[in-house]
């Protein structure tokens, strides 16, 4: 089965927060859970200049969830495409006090699975699945502006991360890539700051 | 037939987004008159099916609980909030029998009537006013976009910006406007410039994205923008790396000018602007020595005093280095129809009546001199005439989409105006400050509730439409209703039948044939179409563009001097700054600015918007950590900010992306509590800018640029 991924060319990142919202929409969210976040980093002094970036940020579907292993009723798991799914049933019919959310806590990333009250149960990004079975890009890869995040098999993100000089870079600075080995990528900037 | 009864229920109309005036293209999915989802239309030639968060958040908008739905009528006292449902006759009945009985007793000049921000009606209220006969139509243009509009009718004969285009740049220069955030849709036409290899000069007090990235950041002391755009002109010329053909041949007054920018070294501006010397140099070499360029002039230095004449002294750079109307350069919009102003009967208005609009001295701000209609100049000299009835009595105004308690400076001055109005009517989405000072609120329609021809869907917010060398309309097809919600252009219609008199129509399609006349298609045809195009001309200067008395581009404006203002932009110290009241600024040590884009915000709108508000939920202050230091506050306090006028709190967000010397208070905040006030005295930064001095030929105010101090809200025991 072809494996999924995201790849945020977060140098482009223009911080209008669009995908947020069209996450809120595809997902019906109410005030609360934001299973995207646009996060600001900086400014900060590097060298002579103030740098700021914004960084698109989600669940990062990591190979090996530490969510999934947290929750005590495996309402999170994998599936054929990679992708972090929550069972909606099984997260719902659980109590809460019981779980104590667990999930949320493990993850080691800036944006954990997300507890949504009205429903009662924690979601995340499923990089729209629905919409990709009916042949359409996640909404907020469809409705980015900038076309910061990119969709597609891991296979050919991957040649875009090797156009990049083969780099990605860490964020949530927790875990090193190799323990929850994400399939979402971050890739450096295309042209790189002048530090004078 | 099974199963497509749920699909027959569901139906996609096809339309434009106007959240904010970018006009990105749309496919709302409604459900028994009810928006289910938006998605951005791929086939749009400027958005390419993405959209922007106010777009995205529009069912809660249009759906939002709290919209007005019918026509209220006041029956408590002025502001008390008190009302009851009237029908639409009965409004428009009132309304027109109020106005014409005002008219006859003082005069049509006694009735002001406006807009805020324009949702494709800008001209139906100046047409409306000068059928009507009053010179006090008012547009709030005299610190948005007029000053860009103003100094292009004088400097080359054309009321327009002239504006960025990014597609095809090798330099961008960024001044006073961050671009991503007041028109996120034109963020990547930016970013692939950059990618390409773009320069890009940043002019802006604040660190934004595009600063941070910038290969060079000016961070320019507010309110110094007319001395560095001298100083840049000081270089251009003094090192002479301006475009000498392009001078000679089309450009007038250019020795005048070279002798005039002399004294305006960058040693000289180094410390009005706060820019070392050798950096202003270096950015002016930059933008001067990369072809194409282009510069992308921002709202902030219309907020500011001289804001036409720094609008114009920017304009001057694009000529002096060829960049006028070339691929990469700044250059000017001309829509296959509409355009600012072509639709107001400027020429019923009787001249005598011309000549009575209020306007504070100010002979630019609309009227005579360049092509719109008069403008009432809503600050001091509208209030002053409310108040004191002199020059005349004003009793009547009339507002479509304008919220003046939140977006006008010195919102003490505007309320205690507003309570003394005889007869007030305020069309709007929700209850807002403004509408609850009303006699008679009408409901308006949001953007998924009305057609248009969308000739102010402008181009003007999306130079990118022009990367395919043309100029697009749009229709917008209405999608749903909500209560009784009425667009301005059939309230417009309405009341000119009642009133008897002429330039309206009996429905809003003859109105849209009549827009469509020009380009020989009807409403019904071009609803189907969606789109009108027209190629761009390049260069147009080559075919007689430059309509000024000498036929060119003038740095020297004679018709400026006999206006009795400075013939070449000047340097003009603000009302307000360490400078020119170093009286007030040993209480109020603080530079104050005001008015940044959010980008989940547009204007006065969408606080109240769930998804939005939770993206920005609070007013924020922007402090340097040296400053926060200094007054003992740390991350997320609440502040108080007083000028002279007054305090508000906003809260504290401790950053390095303003100078020490500097505070940045976040704009029109509200609504924080029910009404009446809806909480504005608490965070509206307007409570504390400053209405007057104002710019004496265009009116702007200032609120960029001001004194302030800061203190610690304590807590109340």
């Amino acid at each position: 089965m072809v494996k999924y991924g995201l790849l945020v060319d977060f140098d482009r990142c223009q911080g209008c927060n669009a995908c947020e919202v069209a996450c809120k929409q595809e997902n019906e969210l109410p005030v609360g859970p934001r299973l995207k976040q646009v996060l600001t980093l900086g400014p900060e002094k590097v060298g002579r200049r103030l740098i700021m970036e914004y960084l698109p940020v989600m669940c990062m579907h990591c190979e090996n969830p530490p969510c999934a292993a947290a929750c005590p009723v495996g309402a999170i798991v994998k599936d054929e495409h990679g992708i972090t799914l929550v069972n909606g049933k099984k997260c719902h019919d659980t109590d809460k006090d019981f779980c104590k959310k667990a999930c949320i806590p493990a993850c080691p990333y800036p944006v954990p699975p997300q507890y949504n009250p009205e429903k009662d149960i924690v979601q995340m990004c499923n990089m729209c699945m629905q919409r990709v079975g009916r042949g359409e890009e996640p909404s907020c890869v469809k409705h980015c502006i900038n076309k910061v995040i990119k969709f597609g098999p891991i296979k050919e993100l991957s040649k875009i991360i090797q156009e990049r000089g083969n780099r990605t870079i860490t964020i949530g600075g927790v875990l090193p890539n190799v323990v929850c080995r994400p399939s979402v990528m971050y890739i450096p900037a295309k042209i790189p700051y002048t530090l004078e | 037939m099974k199963g497509s009864t749920k699909n027959s229920e569901e139906k996609i109309v096809k339309t434009i987004c106007f959240s904010c005036r970018g006009g990105c293209g749309v496919f709302l999915h409604i459900k028994n008159n009810e928006i289910i989802r938006v998605e951005g239309d791929p086939e749009h030639p400027g958005s390419k099916g993405t959209l922007c968060p106010k777009g995205l958040a529009v069912k809660q908008l249009t759906h939002h609980p709290d919209r007005l739905k019918y026509p209220l009528r006041r029956v408590g006292k002025r502001g008390e909030g008190k009302w009851e449902r009237i029908s639409w006759d009965q409004a428009y009945d009132e309304i027109a029998t109020k106005l014409q009985e005002i008219k006859e007793k003082y005069g049509a000049e006694a009735i002001v009537q406006g807009i805020g921000t324009g949702r494709n009606h800008n001209d139906w209220s100046a047409r409306f006013c000068n059928h009507l006969g009053t010179p006090n139509a008012n547009d709030p243009m005299h610190f948005c976009i007029g000053p860009r509009c103003v100094a292009g009718y004088l400097t080359f004969g054309i009321p327009a910006p002239l504006d960025p285009h990014y597609n095809a740049t090798n330099c961008l220069v960024a001044w006073g406007r961050n671009e991503i955030h007041s028109h996120p849709s034109n963020g990547r036409y930016i970013f692939d410039a950059f990618e390409r290899g773009a320069k890009l000069i940043v002019v802006d007090p604040r660190l934004t994205k595009l600063a941070s990235r910038a290969d060079l950041w000016l961070q320019v002391r507010p309110g110094g923008d007319s001395a560095l755009a001298l100083a840049w002109m000081n270089v251009i010329i003094g090192e002479e790396l301006y475009d000498k053909e392009f001078v000679a041949k089309w450009c007038y007054g250019f020795d005048k000018l070279k002798e005039h920018v002399k004294k305006y070294t960058p040693e000289w501006a180094e410390p009005i602007t706060w820019i070392p010397a050798d950096k202003i140099r270096e950015a002016a070499r930059l933008y001067a020595t990369t072809k194409p360029a282009c510069i992308a002039p921002g709202v902030a230095v219309e907020q500011q005093m001289n804001s036409w004449q720094t609008q114009r002294a920017l304009y001057m750079m694009a000529a002096l280095t060829g960049n006028i109307d070339v691929p990469g350069g700044n250059i000017l919009w001309v829509p296959p129809l509409g355009g600012f102003f072509l639709n107001c009967d400027n020429d019923v208005l009787p001249p005598e009546q011309r000549a009575k609009a209020i306007e504070g001295g100010c002979k630019l701000n609309g009227g005579h001199e360049w092509g719109p209609p008069n403008f009432v100049l809503e600050g001091p000299p509208l209030w002053d005439a409310i108040l004191t009835g002199k020059p005349y009595p004003v009793k009547a105004i009339m507002w479509m989409a304008h919220n003046p308690m939140v977006g006008l400076p010195n919102t003490k001055a505007v309320k205690e105006a507003l309570e003394k109005i005889e007869f007030l009517v305020v069309g709007d989405f929700f209850m807002t400050p403004t509408t609850e000072m009303a006699d008679i609120v009408l409901p308006n329609a949001t953007w998924p509730e009305r057609s248009e021809v969308g000739w102010f869907t402008t181009p003007l917010e999306h130079p990118q439409f022009w990367d395919k060398d043309e100029f697009p309309v749009f229709a917008w097809v209405k999608a749903v209703q909500v209560g009784e919600a009425k667009q301005e252009l059939e309230i417009y219609n309405e009341l000119a039948k009642r009133l008897k008199i002429d330039g309206f129509w009996d429905t809003m399609e003859e109105a849209f044939d009549f827009l469509l006349k020009p380009v020989g298609v009807t409403w019904e045809e071009f609803k189907k179409v969606g789109i009108i195009r027209k190629p761009m001309i390049w260069r147009k200067y080559e075919h007689g563009l430059f309509h000024t008395p000498s036929g060119k581009f003038e740095f020297y404006s004679e018709r400026v001097k006999e206006l009795g203002y400075p013939p070449m932009p000047e340097y003009v110290e603000g009302p307000e700054s360490p400078i020119s009241a170093s009286t007030i600024a040993r209480s109020y040590p603080l530079v104050l600015i005001t008015g940044s884009r959010i980008p989940v915000f547009y204007h006065t709108d969408q606080r109240n918007i769930p998804w939005l508000r939770e993206v920005y939920p609070e007013p924020l202050i922007e402090i340097h950590p040296d400053t926060a230091a200094k007054y003992g506050i740390k991350e997320g306090d609440w502040v108080w900010i007083e000028t002279k006028r007054g305090r508000v709190k906003q809260k504290a967000k401790i950053t390095l992306s303003i100078d020490a010397r500097v505070v940045h208070a976040v704009r029109w905040w509200y609504p924080e509590k029910p009404g009446p006030d809806h909480g504005i005295w608490e965070s509206s930064i307007n409570v504390v800018t400053l209405d007057s001095p104002y710019d004496p030929a265009m009116g702007s105010p200032t609120m960029r640029g001001l004194l302030c101090k800061i203190y610690k809200v304590e807590e109340e025991k």
